[in-house]
């Protein structure tokens, strides 16, 4: 150990990354010492990490984070959980911290309750920041043509108050943008702007969680992966040139969904619990022959023309090769197609789910597998937490009886059960 | 290295059957990589190019034993086709070793650039150090040049909180 170089003990210091961790094992020789010093270039502060941010008071805190920051040279990663404290923290402590690190700083991850504001935008702006993570703040007053973010690819907002002009504006002082994920943001609309427009043309990864709103316009030429999780909105729109490859939707309600004509490259579609209102869902999709891996779970049709027959998914999708299908087979409507002499013929993994248990679900396991002639692996996932009465248990039973007759026939088929 | 225009983000397999580049240790034996998993290796990238003909490249620094590994980590890293959970799994047992080995692979990691490999070997090496005092640390890691009292006295008085 002694002889590894004092750049590696850095690297090593680097991962432990917690500061008090690193500040304690620091004291072990002066090689090390020497090694925070000089060579440390990834640092963290969290209360999960110790109480005692919170618990010896947000002035004190401030003071021993000030000086171990002050210990280092070169930080290229910075980490400032500190939301969960009794007291906010002095604005200028950190404002202090950042100026000191900013030269380097390559990624910032930054969730810190403030007496009075700390303009990151302003501090961090024209500097070289690839990765910034910003967790319960607000953004105003964006600027783009006083900083702008030359290095940033990867950007985070986590429960921020923003306006919809600020966010547009933000994205456009990004310009090697490739990721962006806005959790819970707050965005606020004044009476004369219903509609959130993020346009960016390096945007790759776009994701989206807990928000409600009226209209979002994405507008992204080499956009790679959608994700929307727990979101209601009347209109969301893509407006890219068919470089989409994944597309995820989970617990989504969604008025208006438009992902534009061209679904060529589309490769995942992963939805689930999604309330299909918008017309023409399944028509959107239907036309990516390419489509390898294919979800539909726990959807829920308004129109009972939406709904999808699986003859329909096995003629569209000739590349399909993991098919995960979930639904409510009380109303016997996804045996529908099921009767057809049509294949899956590249599928080699395939799931089926239910949420409530009957009969029928065995008989459709059985008809699937004889789709799916190159069957490697079956996923059975159901809920079982809900069976309580003697009869849903006895359901469950005669469903696992069937399985491993089902077992015994297809020998050469890994079989997983997943229950929830 | 520039790449055709129309080529796709996934490699492609090359034209001409795989060139192998062997390696020879301090302790003068030989191994077979192939060049694709070398090329894991930043040191071994610049010294192919450079010496474009030869393809027998002499790496002082690092012993027969310590080689074979790192070939190992390199070529099963360069495999195409393996699932991050897989790959994860076989790199935890590839770390599993006692403690000189592990420096071992970090060093021939450092001197031949290898950042997968580094990172790895840091990472071990990070979590065992987590939560330890630094006596405990001293112990574990058998390291004999340790502060002096007098200089262990000045890191804690300047970061006393950490101490606590």
């Amino acid at each position: 150990m002694e002889s590894l170089p004092i750049e590696v003990i850095g690297s090593i210091l680097s991962r432990l990354a917690a500061a008090r961790d690193v500040v304690v094992a620091s004291a072990t020789c002066r090689k090390w010492l020497e090694a925070r010093r000089k060579h440390l270039r990834s640092l963290s502060f969290s209360v999960g990490d110790w109480s005692g941010y919170r618990d010896y008071g947000s002035s004190q805190a401030g003071i021993w984070i000030t000086q171990t920051i002050f210990q280092t040279a070169g930080l290229e990663s910075l980490s400032l959980q500190l939301d969960d404290v009794d007291e906010e923290l002095s604005a200028s402590a950190v404002v202090a911290w950042l100026l000191y690190t900013r030269e380097t700083l390559r990624s910032l991850r930054y969730n810190v309750r403030t007496i009075g504001d700390v303009n990151i935008l302003e501090i961090c702006g024209r500097q070289k920041l690839e990765n910034l993570v910003l967790s319960h703040n607000s953004i105003s007053g964006v600027e783009p043509n006083y900083y702008r973010f030359a290095g940033l690819k990867s950007l985070s907002l986590s429960h921020v108050s923003i306006s919809a002009l600020d966010l547009s504006l933000l994205v456009s002082t990004c310009p090697k943008l490739e990721k962006l994920d806005l959790i819970s943001p707050v965005i606020a609309m004044s009476d004369a702007q219903v509609t959130v427009e993020v346009s960016s043309a390096t945007l790759r990864h776009f994701y989206i969680e807990a928000t409600s709103l009226d209209k979002f316009v994405l507008e992204a030429d080499s956009i790679e992966s959608l994700h929307l999780k727990s979101c209601s909105l009347e209109l969301f729109e893509l407006i890219g040139k068919g470089t989409l490859k994944h597309f995820k939707i989970d617990d989504v309600s969604v008025l208006h969904l438009d992902i534009g004509d061209a679904v060529d490259n589309l490769d995942t579609v992963d939805v689930r619990d999604f309330t299909i209102t918008s017309p023409k869902f399944f028509q959107m999709i239907s036309k990516s022959a390419k489509l390898r891996r294919l979800r539909l779970w726990d959807l829920m049709f308004d129109d009972e023309d939406e709904i999808v027959e699986i003859e329909t998914i096995a003629l569209c999708f000739p590349q399909l090769s993991h098919l995960s299908l979930s639904c409510d087979l009380r109303d016997e409507v996804l045996l529908y197609g099921l009767h057809g002499c049509f294949h899956f013929e590249n599928v080699v993994v395939l799931e089926l789910g239910w949420t409530f248990l009957n009969d029928l679900f065995s008989d459709w396991v059985k008809l699937m597998l004889k789709c799916c002639p190159n069957l490697k692996k079956l996923i059975i996932n159901g809920v079982v937490s809900d069976l309580k009465t003697h009869e849903e248990r006895q359901l469950l039973a005669n469903f696992t009886l069937a399985i491993v007759c089902v077992m015994r026939e297809y020998v050469n088929i890994e079989v997983v059960f997943v229950y929830k | 290295m520039s790449s055709p225009p129309s080529a796709s983000a996934s490699s492609s397999p090359p034209p001409c059957p795989k060139k192998m580049i062997t390696l020879r240790s301090s302790d003068g034996a030989t191994f077979e990589i192939e060049e694709t998993a070398a090329l894991q290796s930043k040191t071994l990238e610049n010294m192919i190019h450079e010496n474009c003909a030869s393809t027998l490249i002499p790496v002082p620094n690092i012993t027969g034993e310590v080689l074979a590994r790192v070939v190992e980590f390199c070529s099963k890293h360069a495999e195409a086709g393996v699932d991050d959970e897989s790959l994860g799994a076989w790199d935890e047992e590839f770390v599993a070793v006692d403690h000189t080995t592990l420096f071992d692979y970090i060093r021939a990691a450092n001197f031949l650039e290898i950042p997968t490999l580094l990172d790895l070997g840091c990472q071990t090496v990070a979590d065992m150090i987590k939560g330890k005092t630094p006596d405990e640390i001293k112990k574990t890691f058998k390291i004999t040049t340790a502060c002096t009292p007098e200089e262990e006295e000045e890191v804690r008085g300047e970061n006393q909180w950490a101490f606590e």
